[in-house]
This record gives structure tokens, C-alpha cells and sequence, in this order.
């Protein structure tokens, strides 16, 4: 990520906004994806399409991927010029990922602080946070955020909560769960290590392949 | 607002024939538009929108199922059955939803001009003294409200993009406004269903959609309208183009005419 | 390309050194996730590049079989879950186009090798969906199989990827549970709704168990994939698994797997009979299958899409005055 270059061919998928959703009021706006869209107001609902299709969110923020600053802890070795970039000075909004831990979520966002540019905001940020895996921060005038009016989130946010069809759950068990299959012994407990095509191994592992 | 107070018992015979006629004509509006709608899943301009248009031809046809929810604890009706088993000349749709879906304009402003009438609908039929349907208008208009902003927002943006766009969008104006009269046409009983609390007067739903529309379309976007009014064909008389998008929906489900489960 | 070095593994380009690798590897496998402004070997970002865009690619033309059949759904309740499932993968080929982004290649450029011909998508999408039940079919086998890859990925070393991973997979269990759910429903349905499912099965039965890739033994990217964290398991293996989880529950809803020599070995794992892949590279190779339409497909999408894409730039560029209120 970090900033884009200026001299990207022209692109006519539109500019890409980073998304940020927010699951309830006690839950921190976390960096869920990114959307393609014209305009803020644009990006706003198209975020909205994308990433409410399911629940949960109460709100959401959308910032030009242009405006945005990232940085891990080996690229603030590698390039340390990244905390040296200038900009409007103002308040930004700062976000860190926090674990290697499987997760369908990038930063949190955890706060934000006065800077001069995004590059002190940065560098305000790995202050604060110093075991951060990653740091990002926009300014924030850049951000779009959705309406926080009860209208709003009712007819935004709500109906999401009631198409249960899209829940797995929706279906039931249909025909036998597969915990009751290994119970039953109709199910190995694990895959061979050595899987087999027809009945030869087709690989041994730790080593080349069978040719 | 008014507590609803009607409940089905005290529908008189009257009633109940007109108001399985009203909810059979808005589900059909919603069936035969969300089809149109689901012909770009896989096809729209933009990969987002493939999303957006999906995520609106669901809550059409969300909002078609609790009408014929309504219907069956009326009559018993299966809401399938009179989806899938019905001829074109016993669909009530308008023309306004059945026609082709054109191009991207075309299917953006259609979308609009029906939202916002069924926004401002819903918005009303939640004062219904029909408790059921008071219910079901809570629910979809939120949903609406959405829909509303969503295509509001490509409308105005396609109105001022480029000539081309704004050129493509005039024309489906012209082509789609003559239609959209026969939204507001009441349905024979519908005078007794309104005296009577259940849903709101269509003619002050249209002068509010007329409103919204010359609000929006002209001044906001810039585009030319028509301010002739178009009084349109009863909702039994369709286009050429109901016959076919009816046997492609219908095949499967008439391949199989005594299948019980799906 | 980048020029290899004499006597270094070819994954190692040139301006890179063992110790380099040898570091990143061992983030790896210390459980790190590699994001986008780490350092990565040049065959790392390739790979990914070429591994995620592919994966959109599959989900964008993996919309076509089965959206054909949105406008035919037998039940409303039925049409509503195609278009949510269709849309989904929409959404999954959104947020995988996402993660290759963070790489550095544009989803412009992404889709232009898509619609050249130029990057691939899995040819599972090329097969025809011939009547309702392959709906329900393909949900549960060519799903299925798509999930057990998902699983893996989404323990993947690259954060993006991983990420779009977690998220799909939450998504994509629903795909599979409603085309179990259509196919358990028909095999019990009318005897006509009992040929439909079956010949279903017939028919995606060897593609769904071949789209999890060719035997380890043809599989050359194996090897750096799984040493830099990326392909967890072989093909073989996933294979294994998503054969062990169908079968049962196939053979309990009634059906009958069209492969003779399918059969339970002593530590319970279901074996298949060789598989006939002459089919499977004669798809990939175009030379059978729906190939051509498909991107044909796409192409118009694009095509006919281009004027309101314009349109929405000539909207952004407006003078700010002009913006309309």
C-alpha cells in the first residue's frame, strides 16, 4: 500500500476507496476491504452493496486509498522516509493491526491525533503504539461517513439482520452432519498423509514429488 | 400515528376481493421487476454493481413474497403456485416493470421512478388499519428508503456525466414515463380498501411522487420531462414482452408440475 | 521476468540474496503475515499475482453458469438464494481483486489478461449447467471442493490474501448447505426431480474432483508454494479431504457416485478410481467446453459497461460549483 505513484496508467475501473465498518457503537471501526466507486457519496453506497450484503454494522467510513498512509515495522527500517511525508496538517485517524491471528480484518482504528502531515501522524502512531504489525492513518477531512441518524442505520444497516438465507444456519442439517459421520466411523478422523490415486501414493512428503 | 384497529375478521367480503387484488398487483410489480433487475447479475458495468443491483432485485422479491404471505392468510393462495403457474393475461404487473431491461440508464431510472413510488407507498400503507400490511410497509420501506438513495445517486451522476450518458438517460425517460402512469391507476375496489384505512390513496401518493420526480429529474438532474399525463391500460393488458419473460421464469417450475418440494 | 543468478534457485531473482530469503522465510514460518510493504521475494509477488487474479477471475466467470439460471428458479424463495449466492461471488471476486491490488497490478490490467486470455480461471466455470439440479449440484460439489482450497488459503502467509480468504469461507458455507439442501430435497423428490439429481451428479462428479488441480506428481509450482506458506497442503491431500466429506453424504441422500472403483480403504479414507484427465486439459485448452463464450461474455459486460464507467469519471471531474444541490 503506502502511497500510490502519480504516473499509475489511466484506469477506467474508477479509484479504489478503503473501507472502514463499524459492528456496533462499542466496537472500534476495523479496515474490512476496498471498493471501486466514482465519488465519496458514491463510495459511501457502494460500500454499503459490498460489505453489509450480511450483517453487522451500525456505520461506515470510506477514504480515497490516495489519502491514506500505511507502514509495517520492517518498512519503517527499510524506508524511514515514509515518516517524513508531508501533507495537510490536521487531525488524523490512526488504525494498527495488532495479531498474525486469522482475521477477515486488516487495522482497528484506535484513536486519532493532531499532526502536520500524514508522515507525523505515522510517526505519532508507532510512538503510541510501538508493537503495532502495521500502522495507518488518514486525515480526517478525507474521510466520508454514513449518517449516524436512527433513519439511517434502520434503513441501511438493519434489513441485513433479516436475510437469513444467507446464513448457513438458514439450511439446517441437511442429511448427516458430518461430526455424526465420524462418530458413526463412516468418516476417517483425518486425511491419509500419503493420499493415494487409485491405490498408489501420489506424493511423499518432505520430498520431491513422485514422477 | 394511528393505532391500526381492522383486523382480517372484520374485512367484509367486498374488501377481502379488492385487497387480494391490490396485493396481488404489487407482487406482481415486484416479481417481474426483480427478474429484469436479476438479468445483470454477471452483466452490470462494474463489479460493484453486479452486488448493488442483486442486493436491490433480493428486497424486491422479499417484499413480493410478504404481499403473497398477506394474500394466503387471505384466501390459502400458495404464493408459488401464483408465481410460477399464472398465464400472462392473469399477471396484474404494469407494463412500466416488464419492459425490456435496456441499458444501464435505462434499468437505473426505471429502478428510481418505481423506488420512490413504492417508498412513498409503504411510507403511508404503514398508517394501514390492516395490522398485517402496516407491518410489512414498516419493514419494506426502510429497505426502500435505500434503494431511493442509491438510485438517485446514478441517476443524477448518468444525467451529468457525459453526452452520451446524459443523452442515454434523457432517452429512457421518454421512453419510460408514459408508462409509469399505470402505477397510480387504482384497481377496481381500491376507493372502498382506502375509505376504509387499509391502504393510502394512490392519488396523493402520485402527486408526491410528481413532486420528488420534478425535484429530482429536472431540477437536480437537468433532464426534460413530460408533464403530459398518461392515463395507460388496465394491468390486465401487457406488452409483447411479458409472454416470453413469463416462460422462461415458469419452465422449470411447469417441467415439473407435481414436484411438492423445490 | 528477472534474470536468474548462477547457481541459485530459480525463485531466488536476481538482487536477491539467499540471507534475504532465508530471513522471510523464517517469518513465515514463525506464523508472520507478509503485508504489503514487507519485502518479498520477486517469485513471491508473481506468485500471488498470479494465484489471486486467477481466484477473481474464477468467481467473476463462476458467475455465468449458474446466473443463467436466476431468471428460471423454480420457487421465489429459490430465486432469492441464487441471486444472493451469484452475488456473492461477486463480492468474493471483489475482495480477491482487492488483495491483488495491494501487490501492484490494477484490477484494469487484471481484467484486461482476463479478457485476453492471458490469465487463466479455473475451467470448472467452462462446463455447461444443463438443467435446475446443476444448481443445486454445483453448490455442493464444485463449492465444496472450492472450500476445502478456501480453508487452506485462508491460512495463507500473504495478510491480504488470508484476509479475503477468512471472509469467504464465513460466506461461502452457505453455498454449499443450499445446494446440499436442493440436492438431498430432489433425490427424495419425484422420480423426474431423482434423474435430475443424479444426472447432475454424473455429470460434475469428475469435474468437481479435478478442479482441485492435477496430481502432485504434474504439479510444478508446488514446491515454492508451499515453502513460502502459501499452498498449505497438496492437491492430492485436498482432494482427499473433499472427496472423504462428499461421498457418504452423497451415497446417503440416495445417489450413486459414477465411479465404479470408489471404495473405502482400511483407514476409513474413500479412494477414487484413475481419473480420465483428458477431459479436464481439453477444457483447459478450450478445445471442448464453454470457454469462448464465456469471456465473450465478459467482453460485452465490459464493452457495454465502458460508457457508464465514463460517466461517472466525467461526474467526478466536474468543476466543484457545478456539483449539483
Amino acid at each position: 500500500m503506502t502511497q500510490p505513484q502519480p504516473t499509475q496508467p489511466h484506469d477506467t475501473q474508477w479509484p479504489r476507496w478503503e473501507v472502514f465498518k463499524q459492528d456496533s457503537e462499542k466496537r472500534p471501526y476495523q479496515a474490512i476491504g476496498s471498493v471501486h466507486a466514482g465519488d465519496p457519496d458514491h463510495a459511501l453506497v457502494t460500500a454499503r452493496n459490498v460489505f453489509v450484503r450480511r450483517p453487522a454494522a451500525v456505520s461506515l467510513w470510506a477514504v480515497r486509498e490516495a489519502d491514506i498512509l500505511t507502514a509495517t515495522p520492517q518498512e519503517l527500517v527499510s524506508t524511514p522516509d515514509v515518516l517524513g511525508v508531508t501533507g495537510v496538517a490536521g487531525l488524523y485517524h490512526v488504525g494498527i493491526k495488532k495479531s498474525h491471528k486469522r482475521s477477515m480484518t486488516f487495522v482497528d482504528l484506535v484513536g486519532a491525533v493532531q499532526a502536520t502531515g500524514p508522515g507525523d501522524a505515522l510517526g505519532q502512531a508507532h510512538e503510541q503504539h510501538p508493537d503495532a504489525l502495521a500502522w495507518l492513518v488518514f486525515p480526517d477531512a478525507a474521510k466520508v461517513a454514513t449518517d449516524p441518524d436512527p433513519g439511517t442505520v434502520e434503513s441501511w444497516f438493519a434489513p441485513a439482520t433479516e436475510k437469513t438465507y444467507k446464513q448457513q444456519q438458514y439450511y439446517g442439517t441437511i442429511g448427516r452432519h458430518v461430526g455424526e459421520l465420524k462418530r458413526s466411523g463412516q468418516m476417517p478422523g483425518r486425511v491419509n498423509e500419503h493420499p493415494h490415486v487409485g491405490d498408489q501414493p501420489a506424493v511423499k512428503h518432505n520430498e520431491e514429488p513422485v514422477k | 400515528m394511528t393505532a391500526p384497529t381492522t383486523t382480517v375478521t372484520e374485512l367484509n367480503a367486498a374488501q377481502t376481493a379488492a385487497l387480494i387484488r391490490k396485493l396481488t398487483a404489487l407482487a406482481d410489480d415486484e416479481i417481474i421487476l426483480a427478474h429484469r433487475d436479476g438479468e445483470w447479475t454477471g452483466h452490470a458495468p462494474i463489479l460493484e454493481e453486479d452486488i448493488a443491483l442483486a442486493n436491490i432485485a433480493q428486497d424486491e422479491l422479499g417484499h413480493a413474497g410478504m404481499y403473497l404471505e398477506l394474500r394466503r392468510e387471505l384466501d390459502g393462495s400458495d404464493p408459488d403456485r401464483l408465481a410460477m403457474f399464472r398465464d400472462a393475461a392473469e399477471y396484474t404487473n404494469t407494463r412500466f416493470v416488464e419492459l425490456p431491461k435496456g441499458d444501464w440508464a435505462y434499468t437505473m431510472l426505471r429502478q428510481f421512478m418505481y423506488d420512490a413510488y413504492e417508498a412513498l407507498w409503504l411510507e403511508a400503507a404503514q398508517q394501514s388499519t390492516y395490522a398485517p400490511l402496516a407491518e410489512v410497509a414498516a419493514k419494506a420501506v426502510r429497505e426502500e428508503k435505500f434503494h431511493v438513495q442509491h438510485t438517485a445517486l446514478w441517476v443524477e451522476r448518468l444525467s451529468l456525466g457525459t453526452p452520451e450518458s446524459t443523452q442515454r438517460t434523457q432517452t429512457a425517460l421518454a421512453d419510460l414515463w408514459p408508462h409509469a402512469a399505470q402505477l397510480f391507476q387504482p384497481l377496481e375496489g381500491e376507493d372502498e380498501l382506502v375509505k376504509a384505512g387499509i391502504i393510502p390513496n394512490i392519488a396523493g401518493v402520485r402527486s408526491r411522487w410528481e413532486a420528488l420526480m420534478v425535484k429530482h429529474l429536472q431540477d437536480k438532474c437537468g433532464l426534460r420531462m413530460s408533464r403530459e399525463a398518461f392515463p395507460g391500460p388496465a394491468r390486465e393488458n401487457h406488452t409483447e414482452h411479458l409472454a416470453p419473460l413469463l416462460a422462461e421464469m415458469q419452465q422449470v417450475a411447469r417441467q415439473h408440475p407435481d414436484a411438492e418440494v423445490w | 521476468m528477472t534474470q536468474t543468478q548462477p547457481n541459485l534457485p530459480k525463485y531466488i531473482s536476481a538482487g536477491e540474496t539467499p540471507e534475504q530469503h532465508a530471513a522471510f522465510e523464517a517469518r513465515i514460518a514463525a506464523g508472520e503475515k507478509i503485508e504489503p510493504g514487507d519485502w518479498m521475494p520477486a517469485e513471491y509477488r508473481r506468485q500471488l499475482i498470479r494465484m489471486i487474479s486467477q481466484h477473481a477471475h474464477s468467481e467473476v466467470v463462476g458467475m455465468l453458469p449458474e446466473g443463467e439460471w436466476i431468471s428460471k428458479a423454480p420457487t421465489l424463495k429459490r430465486k432469492t438464494i441464487l441471486m444472493a449466492k451469484v452475488q456473492d461471488e461477486a463480492g468474493h471476486g471483489q475482495y480477491l481483486y482487492h488483495a491483488a491490488e495491494t501487490l501492484g497490478i490494477t484490477r484494469e490490467e487484471m481484467i484486461e489478461a482476463l479478457l485476453t486470455r492471458k490469465a487463466k480461471y479455473s475451467s470448472i466455470f467452462n462446463y455447461p449447467t444443463t438443467t435446475w439440479a446443476d444448481v443445486g449440484m454445483v453448490g455442493w460439489l464444485v463449492d465444496g471442493a472450492a472450500i476445502k482450497n478456501q480453508t487452506m488459503l485462508a491460512g495463507c502467509s500473504y495478510g491480504p490474501y488470508s484476509r479475503a480468504m477468512v471472509r469467504i469461507c464465513s460466506e461461502e458455507t452457505f453455498h454449499h448447505k443450499q445446494g446440499k439442501e436442493m440436492i438431498v430435497l430432489y433425490a427424495q423428490g419425484t422420480p423426474e426431480q431423482k434423474q435430475m439429481a443424479q444426472d447432475a451428479l454424473n455429470r460434475w462428479w469428475w469435474p468437481a474432483v479435478q478442479m482441485l488441480g492435477p496430481h502432485d506428481s504434474d504439479s510444478p509450482n508446488t514446491g515454492e508454494l508451499s515453502r513460502w506458506g502459501i499452498k498449505l497442503k497438496t492437491n492430492d491431500e485436498v482432494r482427499q479431504e473433499f472427496i472423504n466429506e462428499h461421498v457418504p453424504e452423497l451415497m446417503e441422500a440416495g445417489l450413486t457416485i459414477p465411479d465404479p472403483d470408489m471404495h473405502q480403504d482400511e483407514n476409513g479414507n474413500w479412494i477414487h478410481g484413475p481419473i480420465d484427465w483428458t477431459e479436464f486439459w481439453a477444457v483447459i485448452k478450450g478445445e471442448r467446453g464453454l470457454g469462448k463464450e464465456r469471456i465473450a461474455t465478459r467482453q460485452a459486460a465490459q464493452d457495454e459497461g465502458a460508457w457508464v464507467r465514463e460517466a461517472l469519471e466525467a461526474y467526478m471531474a466536474r468543476p466543484k460549483g457545478e456539483a449539483a444541490d
